[in-house]
């Protein structure tokens, strides 16, 4: 971490510097910070992903347009529309992320991160800026916006250095809001041997031009997640970690070019979704195990899907082999206007650790689509380089 | 067929010597390492107690006065204390706090230069607690466990 202690003139120097190329807003957020004499850190990340499809073409895809031409695709990014096909390419999995954080004292910070992306027509989007404050070693409350804690690796999703895997299990990570605009208060406690870790929050997140949605429609759409409501709780004893999840929210989809609410399968322009979980993660000396199953019941106006994966790996001095099997599938209670899909994954990754702050991974992924084919059976080899600093 | 013979021998050799240096050798680098507290503190700290501080579970000792954590930067140091004290890989450690730096979660620990400012720190805080090579031991501060 880069500690940055801003005197008012070390950070008048910094704003002579960089006034030709930051906006109004940052430089009132430079004065405000010099005038508090708050200390800045800067750290970030970042993954070069190099990837493609092989193997026989698939038929009868049921993908957008956009998606449709290729003889094979594999769908490794959902919320940010990243898509591997038979040509090697960088844009689906490569990210790079800043983060900035502001400490004004022991219980008062502020925190943004911006990451920028190839997949989907390159984009730099703020995933993250929050306050946070620190009440007590117990609690902390959060305002802002923050990752949508969905799953065990949410929100670490961006950070490759942080898991095992080139990506993480495209079964059950990726779904059409990432992010959410809200409050959170944490609560973590120690009991005996067990350490808690609970977490409140509520918000909304409206997400335009979807590329989760486009994946699927030929036709731009807004999705909007509002009144999302959910907790998580986290124990961990040793070698043992699990979590625990439950969120609700009301759901809409809008096309996008009229503003329009779409008329859903149910018959209903809004729904209702419940979205639930369990989390367990065992480290037994070289061994690793990850594994993940989640409901995403979308039965009030969609599908309902259940998603599963399992993660055994070992630890060869910097070397750590992996085997995961993970699947999704849908079922539906509106068969005439939905058609629900399913499939199941392999995967064999081996992650080496090239410096204390950086590693190299490998990874074949094996696809095979159900009987309602969605984008198709694929095979994926992929190689990424993750870095923090 | 000689050649044979003595190809594939070379050539386990080379394995082998690989293998060592990639797997083994890492781990052997072996030095002692002392978590120290200033003199004038007197808690009882177990390992459990201090693998808590160090992965800023707690924020106290176990008395329930408060743990001012400080540690070297990254180096052989961090990661024996790691492997031995943490009972996890240096990698490991490294992407917990990645994690939790990049996920709005908990806040690392101070980290110095090196163990000469680590020492330096826990001789002028009374509440301090680190950890350095057990050759840089000298007055004034208190060892609370050898690893």
């Amino acid at each position: 971490m880069k500690q940055l202690m801003l005197s008012p003139c070390a950070s008048f120097r910094l704003m002579r510097r960089s006034v030709a190329v930051c906006s109004l807003g940052l430089c009132a957020f430079l004065v405000a910070i010099s005038a508090s004499a708050a200390s800045f850190d800067y750290s970030g990340f970042a993954s070069i992903v190099a990837g493609k499809t092989f193997g026989a073409c698939a038929q009868n895809v049921t993908v957008s347009d956009f998606y449709s031409s290729p003889c094979t695709r594999y769908v490794a990014d959902w919320a940010h529309g990243g898509v591997y096909t038979p040509d090697i390419s960088l844009k689906p999995d490569s990210k790079v992320g800043l983060q900035g954080s502001l400490t004004f004292s022991n219980h008062f910070s502020a925190t943004a991160q911006v990451v920028g992306r190839l997949a989907d027509g390159a984009a730099v989007d703020l995933e993250w800026a929050y306050v946070t404050y620190d009440a007590s070693p117990a609690w902390t409350f959060q305002v802002g916006r923050k990752r949508l804690p969905l799953y065990y690796f949410s929100a670490s999703q961006d950070v490759g250095y942080t898991y095992p895997w080139v990506r993480l299990p495209p079964d059950i990570y990726g779904w059409d809001a990432v992010n959410y605009n809200g409050v959170n208060a944490t609560y973590r406690k120690q009991l005996g041997e067990w350490s808690l870790k609970s977490n409140l929050f509520a918000g909304d997140e409206t997400t335009r031009n979807s590329s989760y949605a486009k994946l699927s429609y030929n036709e731009p759409k807004d999705v909007k997640w509002e009144n999302i409501r959910g907790a998580d709780l986290e124990l961990a004893r040793e070698w043992f970690t699990t979590r625990l999840t439950y969120i609700v929210s009301d759901y809409q989809q809008i096309d996008h070019t009229s503003g329009e609410p779409d008329v859903l399968p149910s018959g209903n322009t809004k729904g209702k979704q419940i979205i639930y979980g369990i989390a367990v993660n065992l480290d037994i000396n070289a061994w690793l195990v990850r594994s993940e199953y989640s409901v995403f019941d979308r039965s009030n106006f969609l599908e309902k899907s259940k998603a599963w994966m399992i993660g055994v790996g070992r630890r060869f001095g910097k070397f750590t082999p992996m085997v995961t099997a993970s699947s999704y599938a849908e079922t539906t209670p509106f068969p005439d206007n939905y058609t629900p899909v399913n499939w199941t994954t392999q995967a064999l990754s081996l992650r080496y650790e090239l410096t204390s702050s950086s590693a190299l991974k490998f990874e074949i992924d094996r696809l095979r689509d159900g009987p309602n084919t969605y984008a198709g059976d694929a095979n994926v080899i992929a190689m990424s380089y993750d870095v923090i600093f | 067929m000689t050649i044979f013979t003595r190809n594939v021998s070379s050539f386990r050799k080379l394995v082998g010597v690989v293998l060592f240096y990639t797997l083994l050798a890492p781990c052997c680098a072996q030095a002692e390492i002392i978590v120290i507290v200033n003199a004038a503190n007197k808690a009882e700290i177990d390992d459990i107690a201090i693998a808590r501080i160090y992965l800023a579970e707690v924020k106290t000792f176990p008395g329930g006065s408060e743990a001012a954590a400080v540690e070297p930067e990254d180096g052989s140091v961090r990661a024996e204390f790691s492997d031995k004290l943490l009972k996890r890989a240096p990698a490991y450690i490294k992407s917990y706090w990645a994690r939790q730096k990049f996920t709005g979660g908990l806040k690392p620990l101070p980290q110095l230069s090196d163990d000469d400012a680590v020492i330096k720190y826990v001789m002028e805080t009374p509440n301090a607690i680190g950890y350095v090579d057990s050759s840089k031991l000298r007055d004034g501060i208190r060892v609370v466990m050898r690893l």
